[in-house]
């Protein structure tokens, strides 16, 4: 027993064990090396990858891509999956395009966002106080939502005609950088501060880990399931504004298998479906990755759908990983020591 | 005081029990009287054939949902059958397409059980991804959403041939598949054992039961139903896309769900789901024949899907109240 | 940190129940019980299974509440609605569930829900890990502040619980079973940790069967007996022997009983050969004969649990062998068990036994058939399974209003004997059976045990695994008793009785000349 005062110290509070650096470190840095040999083998096979320009757009649609799985991780570390973030984002892109005609910029940006907004608490609200499964109700708003996109639009695009200027947010550059990606660093960022240093969200992760420990601790489990929805219906609505920004016509058959593009970076990114943890840089690393390989594709003129080929087996390679990893946790805290 | 929350609750336990007949019925005799096109034997017959192709692969799906498991992944296996049909029609003619097709589909079902079971992955995201995966092989095939089309008048007459001049002939496949899964799930002892895992895996796996094997088998059998349903709706097309049953998945399971099978596991009612594919069958013909536009199925699917799920509970809790 | 105010000794009680009453339906759990806590004291609570322990505990940490009586803390009476408020008025309950978050911190996880935070709502990490490094180094729990506790040990993650009351302004500390997982070397660094508790003034209230724990740490002792206090005294001041006879309500006499006659037990059916689990079970050897009930005894954290389990492919043996007939067995799924004869009744039929959506015919029937054994039996006779019902129903008088009543709608008793039926309809000669009479009414408990001799008159071979020792002593031809995971005795009929298989099970040794 160690009861020398001051032991404790900086470093010390740091420091953890071989093992659990080993499995931390590979989490977040898996994903890592696995997107620097694609895109290195990407660079070398594909003739036109390593350019400016396609750079930069495989940048733009890794960060859009990125933002919903961003906000798709921190559902998942609570325990919870939205299915309708393909809709949302869909409805959101056709309501800053058509506001685009009535009002200046920002608040077409701010009315897309609240319907993200309130989407996402509808769902939260319907799944915690009404005790809904989360995965059938979002299955059910995926298509509630995507028919009012339909209706809206009744079935025509909506093009961007007044207020061009829009189109800065997907072509513009800060100091050389694409302005989508710096829309990305900051929910980035903004998500990583909510989800590890705010109260909010380690109760989600607490949630997710072990709800009765939850429970029994003074969360409150309703409000935090509604505030989460609600964040992943505000991302939704962010990567619609972008997306809308980037094409500036838009129409309601966007987006769909959206959601799988965002649970698979999600998982791909080290997010273990099981909960309690999320891993947003993962998140992150593993749009880069998806966009890379869509990229490398399109150039070497693969058909396109090899890609919908490739995106399933890559959701379904993830997820044997992270069963086979829960396994191995499972059967080691089985044993006494 | 006490009789009248007494007979409340009997009314709500009535309206619960019976809803998805209740909800038919009305919705039947409204627009028979609001429509007079409705009430033609064209327009019935024309129902009867809609419900059948969302029926068939509720069929299935209501057994798996009642071991507890469900497969988002139909729509995609849908096109991938009706594409095969289509290219393979003119080489192996009418019967051994057909098996081909089931065939296939029989052993997608069998691929999506392995996956959920063996690799233990949640069955509705598995079933997501192996969706995607089936929807990027039919456009493989079809080298991107082309529509292949087909003509051969035997197999044409499978989508509009009838039998006494209005019943369809896939609606008639559509009450033989749900007489055959009836037959499974509450006369066979295969069926008792998929209402077992879906009633509590843990007391399965504790009384000896296969549990992997039972839920393959029900993946597979769901399979077989989506590529009969394929057959089906590719016959009345006469042609097949990639993308040509896009929103089955939600369609099917919003069938079973409001058919009143619960979502936990452990019960169904195939005679529940059959009402509700002739339900949604009324209703989408109805949005048509209203002129409302196609894009409310989309609002009024999700919508029924998430009401449905909502009387659940509400039957849920009756029940404990009785 | 704790903050007791009253330094050891003080005679004035942080905590006193009067008259407490608890009434479930059906059973008395509590029968006026008083009872004191002074503050810097552990006191130890004993008693038999179904004594009351636990539900004393609850009342205690508001989890429950009493049915009449009331409690007083620190002389002023309270009433707790929720565990919370008995949480915030300083009682911290460590349950043998820990309430941690696998994939949370040390740190986080011991201010859970409590954390505090800066000026813009973001958690203030220094204040975090300056508390919490504190009270890790008052506990001398060497783990780092940032490691996720799903990796830790389980002494650790006790530790860790502890933490987090630690956290919190609390007077009293219950603990219920804390030693059962723990190791030799994480019990002593757990008792040293009681003992800082103790000089701070803090009232730890120590639930355990552990006489020689209790003796070691416990200042006094209670000990309960069918929901009254018994008695209350100093350790210093009992023998073990004293403490034992409060919780049995008589001396311990390691008499020899008077035996009647058994059957001449047949040929082994099971043969088990230093079967190992590795942190439940170390090497234990026995030989089940066809025509014997054998008992098998044993406290929480002895193995007893995971014996059965294993025998029955739940659970992986990590070494010894199994034999059946003479044949090895590995096995890896119950299937795999029941094709070769073994059958288990599992210990909770609510989470593992019953079917809760299907009937009582197909309850019992269930392990009946095997898929696609025979392709003639793909469809259900139904007036042969009726006949099959029938029969069952009559040897066991199974009360059903009819075979296609929902078994969750039969009394504890019944769905117990439907979980019974279904083992003899599994055609299984081996038995294992799990507290089989859990959750059962007395008439019905007799009956069961009678089936039980009868099974085993009619050449089955059964395992009675139960923390009900009287059940043990009713049944068993012979009877196992493991303590700690290890084989701690054998008792053939003439040694079976209630006061050595305690003994044992508690971890005292039976001397030969007690026998």
């Amino acid at each position: 027993m160690s009861n020398a005062p001051g032991l404790l110290n900086f470093k010390t509070i740091f420091r953890v064990s071989h093992a659990t650096r080993i499995i931390q470190f590979a989490e977040s840095l898996g994903v890592f090396v696995l997107l620097v040999i694609v895109v290195a083998g990407a660079s070398i096979l594909a003739p036109g990858f390593f350019t400016y320009t396609n750079l930069t757009n495989t940048l733009i649609t890794a960060s859009i891509t990125a933002v919903t799985g961003l906000g798709m991780t921190f559902a998942i570390a609570m325990g919870g999956f939205d299915l309708s973030v393909g809709s949302v984002q869909v409805l959101a892109a056709i309501v800053a395009a058509g506001l685009l005609s009535m009002v200046e910029p920002p608040l077409a940006i701010l009315g897309a966002l609240l319907t993200g907004l309130a989407l996402g608490l509808l769902n939260g609200i319907l799944i915690s106080k009404l005790g809904l499964p989360a995965f059938v109700v979002t299955f059910g708003m995926m298509s509630v939502v995507r028919g009012v996109a339909l209706l809206v639009t009744q079935g025509q695009s909506v093009m961007i005609t007044k207020h061009i200027e829009f189109g800065l947010l997907n072509n513009g550059k800060i100091f050389g950088i694409p302005v989508p990606f710096i829309t990305m660093m900051v929910v980035f960022i903004v998500l990583s501060v909510l989800l590890r240093d705010t109260p909010f969200g380690r109760h989600a992760c607490a949630i997710g880990g072990n709800r009765a420990a939850a429970i029994v601790s003074g969360i409150n489990i309703d409000r935090v399931t509604i505030a989460v929805f609600g964040l992943v219906g505000v991302t939704a609505a962010t990567s619609g504004v972008m997306l809308s920004s980037q094409l500036m016509i838009v129409d309601a058959t966007l987006g769909i298998g959206f959601e799988l593009q965002a649970i698979t970076v999600s998982v791909l990114g080290g997010t273990s479906l099981s909960g309690g943890h999320g891993n947003l840089v993962g998140t992150v690393f593993a749009a880069l990755l998806l966009a890379t390989i869509a990229s490398a594709l399109n150039i070497l003129k693969v058909v396109p759908f090899y890609q919908y080929l490739a995106l399933g087996l890559l959701l379904i390679f993830a997820l044997a990983i992270d069963s086979a990893r829960r396994a191995f946790i499972a059967r080691s805290l089985l044993s006494r020591t | 005081m006490r009789s009248g929350s007494h007979y409340g609750i009997a009314a709500l336990g009535f309206l619960t029990r019976y809803y998805i007949q209740s909800l038919l019925v009305l919705s039947v005799v409204i627009l028979a009287a609001v429509n007079p096109y409705f009430r033609t034997a064209a327009n019935l017959q024309n129902i009867l054939l809609q419900a059948s192709f969302a029926g068939i692969g509720a069929a299935g799906m209501t057994l798996l949902i009642v071991s507890g498991a469900f497969d988002l992944s139909v729509a995609g296996l849908l096109g991938l059958c009706g594409v095969t049909i289509c290219e393979l029609l003119p080489s192996l003619g009418l019967v051994l397409t057909i098996m081909a097709s089931l065939i296939l589909g029989v052993l997608s079902g069998l691929l999506n059980g392995l996956v959920v079971t063996k690799l233990r992955i949640p069955a509705f995201i598995a079933t997501l991804g192996m969706m995607n995966i089936y929807l990027a092989l039919a456009f493989i095939w079809t080298q991107g959403s082309r529509v292949v089309s087909v003509s051969e008048p035997s197999f044409d007459m499978l989508g509009t041939g009838t039998w006494l001049g209005i019943l369809p002939i896939p609606f008639l496949v559509m009450i033989v598949t749900y007489l055959l899964c009836y037959g499974i799930l509450n006369r066979s002892v295969y069926g008792r054992h998929l209402r077992a895992v879906g009633s509590s895996e843990i007391a399965a796996r504790t009384a000896g039961l296969p549990v992997d094997l039972i839920r393959i088998l029900a993946f597979s059998i769901v399979g077989g139903c989506t590529a009969l349903a394929g057959v089906f709706l590719t016959a009345e097309l006469s042609s097949a896309s990639a993308i040509m049953a896009t929103g089955y998945e939600l369609t099917v399971i919003a069938v079973v769900v409001i058919g009143g099978t619960s979502l936990k596991g452990g019960e169904g009612t195939l005679s529940g789901s059959f009402t509700g594919a002739l339900f949604f069958a009324v209703i989408s013909t109805a949005l048509n024949i209203l002129n409302v536009g196609a894009y409310w199925q989309y609002v009024v699917t999700g919508v029924f899907l998430i009401s449905a799920l909502g009387v659940q509970a509400l039957r849920a809790y009756v029940l404990t109240a009785e | 940190m704790g903050t007791g105010q009253a330094s050891q000794g003080s005679s004035e009680p942080i905590l006193s129940l009067i008259g407490i009453s608890k009434q479930f339906p059906g059973v008395r759990a509590l029968d006026g019980v008083d009872f004191h806590l002074l503050p810097g004291e552990v006191h130890a609570l004993m008693g038999e299974n179904g004594a009351g322990k636990s539900t004393l505990i609850n009342i205690i940490s508001g989890l429950l509440h009493p049915t009449s009586g009331k409690i007083c803390l620190a002389g002023k009476e309270v009433f707790f609605a929720t565990s919370m408020q008995a949480q915030k008025a300083g009682i911290s309950t460590i349950t043998q569930e820990f309430n941690l978050v696998p994939q949370l911190t040390v740190a986080e996880n011991i201010f859970l829900g409590r954390e505090p935070t800066g000026r813009i709502g973001l958690l203030n990490w220094r204040e975090i890990k300056r508390r919490a490094s504190e009270i890790l180094n008052e506990l001398g729990l060497d783990v780092p502040l940032g490691q996720r506790v799903g990796y830790l040990s389980v002494g650790d993650r006790q530790l860790v619980e502890i933490a987090k009351a630690l956290s919190t302004e609390f007077r009293i500390i219950t603990m219920d079973e804390p030693t059962a997982a723990l190791n030799a070397t994480e019990v002593a660094r757990l008792f040293g940790i009681i003992e800082k508790l103790k000089q701070r003034g803090v009232a730890v209230l120590y639930v355990s069967h552990r006489l020689g724990e209790i003796f070691r740490i416990a200042d006094r002792v209670t000990v309960l007996r069918d929901g009254k206090r018994v008695g209350t005294g100093a350790v210093a001041e009992l023998t073990e022997n004293d403490v034992v006879t409060m919780m049995l309500g008589r001396a311990l006499k390691k008499e020899a009983v008077i035996y009647q006659a058994i059957p001449t037990a047949g040929e082994v059916a099971l043969s088990v050969k230093n079967m190992a689990i590795p942190g439940f079970l170390s090497s234990v050897s026995f030989d089940l004969r066809v025509g014997e009930v054998m008992g098998c005894a044993g406290l929480v954290g002895s193995g007893r649990y995971e014996l059965t389990r294993a025998l029955f492919g739940l659970l992986q043996i990590s070494s010894g062998d199994v034999e059946i007939n003479g044949q090895f067995l590995r096995l890896a799924t119950p299937g795999e068990a029941i094709r070769r004869g073994i059958y288990m009744l599992p210990e909770e039929r609510k989470v593992e036994g019953i079917l809760p959506d299907l009937t009582v015919r197909e309850n019992l029937l269930i392990s009946a058939k095997r898929l696609f054994q025979r392709l003639s039996e793909l469809l259900i006779n139904a007036k042969e399974e009726e006949k099959q019902y029938e029969t069952m129903r009559k040897s066991l008088d199974i009360r059903a209003s009819s075979s296609a009543q929902k078994i969750t709608k039969l009394s504890g008793g019944n769905q117990q004997k439907v979980m019974l039926g279904r083992a003899l309809m599994s055609e299984s000669r081996i038995l294992l059976l799990n507290e089989p009479t859990r959750g059962v009414d007395v008439g019905t408990r007799v009956e069961i045990h009678a089936v039980i001799r009868k099974l085993a008159q009619n050449g089955y071979a059964i395992i009675v695994s139960s923390t009900d020792i009287p059940e043990l002593v009713s049944v068993s031809d012979r009877c196992l008793v493991l303590n700690v995971g290890r084989m701690k005795g054998l008792l053939d009929r003439a040694q079976i009785n209630e006061d050595n298989i305690t003994a044992l099970a508690i971890g005292q040794e039976i001397r030969a000349d007690d026998k």
